[in-house]
């Protein structure tokens, strides 16, 4: 009777870490994967192999807050002629005559507490890769960075002494917390 | 071996013993001994009855604490401008008590005023009960009751710290220091008596329990010399604290600049006040215990008289630092202060005050009486009357001030105190009484080994 | 604008108000909802990027220019237009809540016909059947068609007459304040029927007749500015105000005359007798006789305005020319309006006021409001069973029209009822079809609201999907093409367009259409100095007082209630949540008794109060107040509703029931001041929610005054503490004890040692307060972190308020609401003192005497927001760091660390913080503040607050991080002004200046080191970022 009650306890001191941590592992490994698109949407191709300009399709980046998913008629620009034979394009292209946009499954999340400007980052001459990995090598997105706040914290604090008045590098809850 | 043959150096002679007329003719080792373990063992039905009882209370209060964190703190009564109200009356009502216990049992033990020792084991229960529901209340008044890990200090991925220039951040160290101290006392003292429980216990269960409070104590010589110089370090170690404690606490208010709050006095008052209270609480406990468990020869009326002198004393103390407070809001240059203290007799919450002072001044005049003082049923209300004076006063200082601050705009906002804060106080109190109720059945509620040190120490006989 | 428009799902999110969920859980929620992105690139939206859209305000005719601010194709703000020459970019509280009529979850969301007692969805097609069948059959048979719209001008409104003409029918043009008695005595004294415009810019003296010009009377944005700019002037500038009830332009005045009711009248003429008599005024002198019987004892026995007094004020406004006197409100609703009017025209004629500050060039435009005659007339051929259809659109006379009018049981006889109204209201509950029309937001459209200003609407956004409604004027072609009558364009808009043919003719010589067409309606329409018509007198009607009805009890005096104008403005919970400017009551209406009578009755704040008059009685909480006269009670009108909404049923009574039968002589207006009431206390718990319960400002010195004669220099400057006997040094203390004070300020390194800066020592930018002069400053280890950004800090934000120019008029308070996401609570928290508003309007009634009307009146009002103090208290209390200071001078909230200790509140001394009680954002819960698609409105770049959490003002701290950005964008400096908070940005008095104090030359540093600055709680030493500028107190007649 008591070697049962010690027992359960040994039992339950060690299970609980180990459960917790196997689960964030097996949740690490999801994350890394990245989620499956509607379209499989080659980041590698276009961005790698054809060396596209991020900002081309994610226009937005350089000038608002937010860095815009591209309009179908923006991938249509081009895949209108381009490769229309492959059947993701084919996909692409049933799209866009059904007149429906493509529901893409978000990969990078913030809580709507927190508000990231792009525009300021791009502008200050941070490359996108430096947050969002090496895209042009990426078949399939996945989030790259944690998007944990020690994260944001640690990279401006080590930028904190720049000397660029135009872009200083801001260490104020209020810039992303209002 | 035969108690005859029991030999062991006292731990002082009877001339430091002094005072014997505590102890009562008649009784001895083994007597005491009975007397005091019977009460752990098997509860009867009075005690299942309150037990119940009480768990009933806490299942209310936990209920409405629920309802709370889904809702919302709106269901309490608090305003703008009367952020805090009862929870932190409560909060400090609690912390209140717990200060009887370290005083009974380490100041007076280094003043060697030797009554305490009949007392003093239930005044350091109730104590480390006392923080462990005091230290509730600064969780179940927060907004978001679900982050109170922020308010200490860990390294976080974030790089945040807490704000060490809060006074609530002086609170989170302040209460959880006194937990252990008090705490950690507590069970030194129990080390002997736990002993003896063991020696007597037939479940496994208790013997187990018992074995693991008494940290295998022998009684051997060794073991009462080290056992003695532990308990004197510890009772230098939480001395301190008594005052310490509850001035961090008294800092909530006096730190910050509401009119009312601001004020230098409040340390030593606050710390004079939760003596107050917390040997009122004492007082009332033992009247209940050594009734119920016929216990009038060891707590003797002589031990509840120097307990009442010692209320009658801080309700002194008490009563002065009002009238000082009064006095110099009349006599300071401070518009704000003057008017604040006029509207706390005489506004809104003017019974509140009014009950504060005649509980806590008025009232206890009744102590300078020896037959009051002699007269238990008398005594339990005045005790009750002064803890409810002693929440008042918490009351007042906080809602009071609060809603009568500087900017008009926010004045006639009144607080009234909702259901869900009645449940939850009320649940407090159950809180507090199942920890009590267990140990009174569970630990021995007065210390043999000390009581023991009263006895004629048992010389050996010649053959 | 885009075909598809969808949003991205960081705003979609925050719509759902799954952002507070997000935010109490404090991390990032699993990637399970989908992005949607555009389908066709818009070229005229970025997602995360706002879009301004000129348009017109429809909340009231005034017709303010707005610009309208949307966010990936949704409506989230509107502002006044800076280019709009009725308002100049101001815009009142109404206007801001323009917003919640767009979004209201209330609006009709499909065409509906009344099917046995119930409404049913129909289709449009079923509809305009239905609508046609008896539509036609009406103008077949030549049956009776009539058309009632509210005052829309422009186009609509001609489209409306062409419609109802070739329908055979009438078009009646409902306005409840119709101003026809204005216009009538106008037309009898200078024969011309219009509504003039008032030039109180000019004035350099106005004597308010129970005119409310700061509130619904004219056009109050535009008349709150130029009201401003005539107080600026501490020469001049003085202003009384002659009613029976303070409303909140009479709490502006500086002596209030408290006069009979309906001795208006006397007392305009008795002004009048005395300029001529005495050979002051420069206007005619033939007037003598119209006006010999009021003698100033005449006038004291009709008006009890002491008969010296006459004089005074007739003398000084004489004096100062020119002046301006203006009859309005209360005062002009009486069975005598014109006379009273026709009075006060005479006064501004002997003084020479007219064409000087009583102008005919920007009239504005009533024309074509119907007076009450023709209402009657229309009443009577419906109740004779003569009208077959009815078609109501905007108007909603069977509430606004008093009950003895008859209307609603006059409307049941008409057989088919059409209304065309975008929100269901008591006339469209009556009626038998529902065809709902568009927004004024999602439509387009034109308005003239004053001589030479035409002023256009565009549709901002897509129609709200959950709305099936169409364009009123697509509806009205349709109807008639479906009924076969008349001969319209294909569509409204060609209808619109072809209209402004002329107009682009006059302003666009030389543009092609398309061109002339986009810049108008960038601008938000076009515009021209109309030339005044100049006018002379021609002759006055016979001078009689009004006969109150019914008993010897006190009179009743119902009045426009500011938040909710005729009534419109009650479907709104932002206009509902707002305080009344006087009460500082919310959600209600109440009984304004004064505190002599209510005793006398055994009344108590807040006691429910029956009043009664032979029409009818209704039972409201009394309003203690002591700006009523005690023969007086007075009833706000606009509450009261049945079927307008789930924000308007059921909320206070409508007064218009009290009315008994009664008209102008002259005019036939509706007479509101007519009758005399019983008052009695009913059963009941006192129950008024008010935000203000203490008037009494107690010697705080939160409100403060400054006497014209030291601005002037003509008086020494009184002592610079404060005046207040109960605080040492002021007046009433001994020279010892003021020396004593002078030095103890005076010190250096008084409270938080401020040191003195080395030479070349750069302040901290957070350090510099408008309390300490900037060569002071904190020592730097008083800052949370004294590293990082806080050395490149290069700005310190701070606000100047003007008490002088704030009116109280409390658009900055919807403003701020709309900007920030504030949440309405309603009644019964805001009786438990929950309210969340970030910024109030504090009210003080220094003074207020009904009764000695000739000493000064002296109300006070103090914009009370976060005064970002330089020592904040709420900084070092909060435990975990969600408060703290900001690099430049900020007093953040990081609502995200916040975890609801509520010290921060109770060790803040102006109680400026709101605390989230409950959750308002999440749908699932009963206190949620944003039923769809309320919460379309939500402003993106502002967090959702969650449950537990404190909030506050952070002097939009959004729009800050936005204007530095551009200004890096563009690689320059910030401009001064360029930054504006909502408040500020919507002031109609710009007594709000936003800017940054490290700029020795913007605006708000120079008023925060001017003669009048004073900081609220000052001795407490907050180093507030925000300086008050004292209220001028003027010398009384």
């Amino acid at each position: 009777m008591k070697r049962a009650l010690a027992l359960a306890t040994v039992v339950m001191l060690i299970a609980t870490p180990a459960v917790a941590s196997a689960q964030s592992f097996w949740a690490q490994l999801g994350a890394v994967k990245g989620p499956v698109q509607p379209i499989k949407f080659p980041h590698d191709i276009h961005a790698g192999k054809l060396g596209m300009d991020c900002l081309y399709c994610h226009y937005g980046a350089e000038k608002s807050p937010l860095a815009n998913i591209p309009a179908v008629s923006i991938c249509m620009g081009c895949h209108k002629i381009a490769v229309a034979d492959r059947p993701e394009v084919q996909k692409l292209a049933q799209y866009w005559d059904s007149g429906k946009s493509i529901p893409w499954v978000p990969v990078y999340m913030l809580p709507s507490h927190v508000k990231f400007n792009h525009k300021r980052h791009v502008r200050a001459g941070i490359t996108c890769q430096e947050c969002h990995g090496p895209v042009e090598k990426m078949a399939v997105v996945y989030q790259y960075p944690s998007l944990k706040m020690g994260w944001c914290i640690t990279c401006h604090r080590e930028r904190q002494n720049r000397a660029d008045s135009q872009n200083p590098t801001i260490m104020d809850c209020l810039t992303c917390h209002h | 071996m035969g108690e005859n043959e029991i030999t062991y150096e006292p731990a002082m002679t009877p001339d430091d013993v002094g005072a014997t007329e505590h102890v009562p003719p008649a009784m001895t080792q083994k007597s005491l001994n009975d007397d005091i373990l019977r009460m752990i063992g098997k509860p009867g039905k009075v005690w299942w009855a309150v037990f119940l009882l009480d768990l009933t209370i806490l299942a209310i209060g936990l209920i409405a604490e629920r309802n709370q964190i889904v809702q919302g703190i709106g269901v309490a009564g608090h305003t703008r401008p009367v952020m805090w109200a009862s929870y932190v009356t409560n909060f400090v009502f609690w912390v209140g008590i717990a200060h009887c216990g370290t005083l009974v049992s380490a100041i007076l033990f280094l003043f060697r005023s030797h009554f305490r020792r009949a007392v003093y084991r239930i005044a350091e229960a109730m104590t480390v009960f006392g923080v462990m529901t005091a230290g509730l209340f600064p969780i179940v008044h927060l907004g978001r009751p679900w982050f109170p890990y922020w308010l200490f200090p860990y390294p976080t991925q974030r790089g945040l710290w807490p704000n060490f220039r809060s006074p609530l951040e002086w609170d989170v160290f302040a209460v959880t220091t006194y937990l252990t101290v008090s705490s950690i006392f507590f069970l030194v003292g129990i080390i002997p008596d736990a002993a003896a429980a063991r020696d007597r216990a037939k479940h496994w269960f208790m013997k187990l329990l018992y074995t693991g409070f008494s940290f295998g104590w022998t009684g051997g010589n060794n073991q009462w010399k080290h056992f003695y110089s532990a308990y004197l370090y510890f009772a230098a170690l939480a001395t301190p604290l008594v005052l310490s404690v509850h001035s961090v606490v008294s800092w909530d208010f006096a730190v910050a600049q509401v009119p009312g709050w601001h004020s230098t006095i409040f340390a030593p008052y606050f710390v004079a006040g939760a003596i107050f209270s917390g040997v009122a609480l004492v007082i009332n406990l033992l009247i209940i215990i050594r009734k119920g468990f016929k216990l009038e020869h060891i707590v003797t009326l002589d031990h509840m008289e120097k307990l009442s002198k010692l209320v009658l004393l801080t309700s002194t103390i008490v009563g002065y630092s009002y009238l000082v407070e009064f006095f110099s809001a009349w006599y300071g240059p401070n518009a704000y202060e003057r008017n604040m203290f006029w509207w706390r007799f005489t506004g809104h919450f003017w019974w509140a005050a009014w009950i504060m002072f005649s509980c806590n001044v008025i009232f206890p005049l009744a102590l300078w009486f020896k037959p009051v003082r002699r007269n238990m049923p008398v005594l339990f209300v005045l005790m009750l009357l002064v803890n409810v004076g002693m929440w008042f006063e918490r009351f007042v200082i906080i809602v009071s001030s609060l809603a009568h601050p500087f900017e008009p705009n926010s004045w006639g906002v009144n607080y009234r105190m909702s259901w869900t804060e009645a449940a939850i106080l009320a649940g407090s109190f159950a809180w507090f009484g199942m920890f009590f109720l267990i140990f009174v059945r569970v630990l021995p509620a007065f210390s043999i080994a000390e009581l023991k040190e009263t006895l004629a120490a048992p010389m050996r006989r010649k053959r | 604008m885009s075909e598809d428009v969808v949003f991205n799902r960081r705003d979609f999110l925050k719509l759902a108000g799954i952002g507070a969920a997000a935010t109490l859980s404090g991390c990032a929620q699993p990637p399970t909802d989908r992005l949607i992105p555009y389908l066709i690139a818009p070229d005229n939206i970025l997602p995360g990027v706002a879009t301004w859209y000129a348009s017109t305000c429809r909340e009231c005719p005034a017709g303010c220019g707005l610009l309208v601010k949307t966010r990936e194709g949704r409506v989230i703000k509107v502002e006044g237009n800076p280019a709009h020459p009725v308002n100049q970019g101001a815009l009142c509280g109404r206007g801001q809540a323009t917003l919640q009529g767009l979004y209201n979850p209330d609006r009709i969301a499909s065409p509906m016909a009344r099917e046995d007692g119930a409404w049913k969805k129909i289709t449009w097609e079923d509809a305009l059947k239905r609508a046609a069948e008896k539509l036609g059959q009406a103008v077949r048979d030549h049956r009776g068609v009539a058309i009632i719209t509210e005052n829309a001008t422009g186009s609509f409104e001609k489209l409306a007459g062409e419609w109802a003409g070739a329908a055979g029918g009438t078009h009646l043009v409902y306005e409840p304040f119709s101003y026809e008695s204005l216009r009538e005595a106008n037309r009898r004294c200078f024969g011309l029927s219009a509504v003039p415009h008032f030039d109180f810019e000019r004035a350099k003296m106005v004597v308010s007749f129970g005119a409310d010009f700061l509130e619904t009377f004219g056009s109050p944005v535009a008349q709150a500015r130029g009201f401003a700019a005539m107080r600026a002037r501490p020469e001049s500038g003085f202003f009384v105000a002659v009613e029976p009830r303070l409303s909140l332009t009479g709490a502006n005045a500086d002596q209030w005359v408290a006069v009979r009711p309906g001795g208006e009248i006397a007392l305009a003429l008795g002004m009048a007798r005395v300029i001529l008599t005495e050979g002051l005024g420069a206007g005619d002198k033939s007037l003598g006789e119209a006006v010999a019987a009021y003698t100033p004892e005449a006038v004291e026995q009709q008006s009890d305005v002491p008969a010296e007094l006459v004089q005074r004020l007739a003398r000084r406004f004489a004096a100062s020319r020119p002046s301006l006197a203006v009859a309005g409100g209360i005062a002009s609703q009486s069975e005598q309006s014109v006379a009273l009017i026709a009075a006060v025209n005479l006064l501004n004629q002997v003084a020479g006021n007219v064409g000087e500050t009583v102008r005919f060039d920007r009239t504005l435009n009533f024309d074509a409001v119907a007076p009450f005659g023709e209402v009657q007339r229309l009443i009577q051929s419906m109740d004779a069973g003569q009208i077959d259809v009815l078609v109501v659109h905007g108007a909603n006379p069977v509430y606004a029209a008093p009950a003895w009018s008859g209307f609603a049981a006059a409307m049941d006889k008409v057989q088919y009822r059409i209304s065309l109204s975008g929100m269901m209201d008591e006339t469209s509950d009556r009626c038998d079809l529902l065809l709902p029309s568009l927004h004024a937001l999602e439509s387009l459209g034109d308005a003239e609201p004053a001589r030479g200003v035409w002023s256009l609407l565009q549709p901002t956004m897509k129609p709200v999907p959950m709305f099936d409604a169409h364009p009123a004027g697509d509806t009205l072609i349709a109807l008639a093409k479906a009924s076969g009558f008349g001969a319209f364009p294909a569509a409204w808009s060609e209808y619109l367009v072809a209209r402004w043919q002329p107009l682009h003719k006059r302003f666009g010589a030389g543009k092609s259409w398309g061109a002339f067409w986009d810049e108008s309606l960038a601008r938000g329409g076009v515009w021209e100095e109309p030339d005044a018509t100049q006018v002379k007198w021609s002759g006055s009607p016979a001078f009689a007082a009004p006969a109150l009805k019914g008993g010897s009890g006190p009179a009743l005096v119902l009045y426009a209630s500011p938040n909710h104008y005729d009534g419109r403005g009650a479907n709104k919970p932002w206009l509902q949540e707002l305080p009344d400017p006087t009460t500082k009551a919310v959600w209600n209406s109440w009984v304004e008794i004064h505190p002599e009578t209510a005793a006398g009755l055994g009344l108590a704040m807040g006691d429910p109060v029956k009043v009664e008059t032979s029409a009818g009685s209704v039972t409201a909480p009394a309003y203690l107040y002591a700006g009523i006269r005690k023969d007086c009670v007075a009833i706000p009108l606009g509450q009261g509703h049945t079927a307008y909404g789930r924000y308007a049923n059921g909320r206070g009574v409508n007064a218009l029931d009290l009315l008994p039968a009664s008209q102008d002589a002259a005019s036939g207006a509706v007479a509101y001041l007519t009758a005399r009431v019983r008052i009695s206390k009913a059963a009941g718990p006192a129950d008024l929610a008010m935000t203000q319960r203490e008037k009494q400002q107690a010697d705080r010195q939160i409100a403060q005054i400054i006497p014209v004669a030291v601005l002037l220099g003509t008086a020494p400057a009184p002592a610079r503490r404060d005046t207040s006997e109960s605080v040492p040094g002021g007046p009433g203390s001994s020279a010892h004890e003021v020396e004593e004070v002078e030095a103890f300020n005076s010190r250096p390194g008084k409270y938080t040692e401020p040191r003195e800066m080395k030479p070349g020592e750069k302040t901290p930018a957070h350090a510099v307060t408008a309390y300490e002069p900037i060569h002071r400053a904190r020592a730097a280890r008083q800052i949370p972190i004294s590293e990082g950004a806080y050395k490149n800090a290069q700005h310190r934000w701070a606000m100047a308020i003007d008490l002088n120019s704030c009116n109280g008029c409390q658009a900055c308070v919807v403003a701020c609401s709309a900007e920030n996401n504030v949440p309405t609570v309603g009644p019964d928290l805001i009786q438990r003192g929950r309210e969340m508003m970030w910024i109030r309007i504090e009210r003080y009634e220094e003074k207020l005497d009904a009764a000695a009307s000739s000493s000064r009146n002296d109300v006070r009002f103090v914009p009370m927001m976060c005064q970002q103090c330089g020592d904040a208290p709420c900084e070092p209390v909060c435990p975990v760091y969600a408060t703290y200071h900001n690099p430049e001078g900020l007093n953040a909230q990081v609502y995200n660390r916040c975890v609801g200790t509520r010290y921060c509140s109770n060790n803040c001394p102006y109680k400026v913080r709101s605390f989230n009680f409950f959750d308002y954002s999440a749908p699932e819960k009963p206190t949620f503040a944003f039923p769809e698609p309320l919460n379309w409105q939500l402003n993106p770049d502002v967090t959702v607050r969650s449950k537990g959490v404190m909030e506050k003002c952070t002097f939009c701290v959004q729009r800050i991080l936005e204007g530095k950005g551009n200004a890096r964008d563009e690689n320059r400096p910030l401009k001064d002004g360029e930054i504006q908070p909502a408040c500020a940005q919507g002031c109609p008095t710009q007594a709000i200046v936003f800017g940054d104090l490290m700029d020795p030359e913007s605006r708000v540093s120079k008023h925060s080191h001017g003669e009048r600055r004073y900081w609220a709680l000052n001795d407490l030493n907050t180093k507030p970022g925000i300086t008050y500028l004292k209220k001028m107190e003027r010398e009384t007649a």
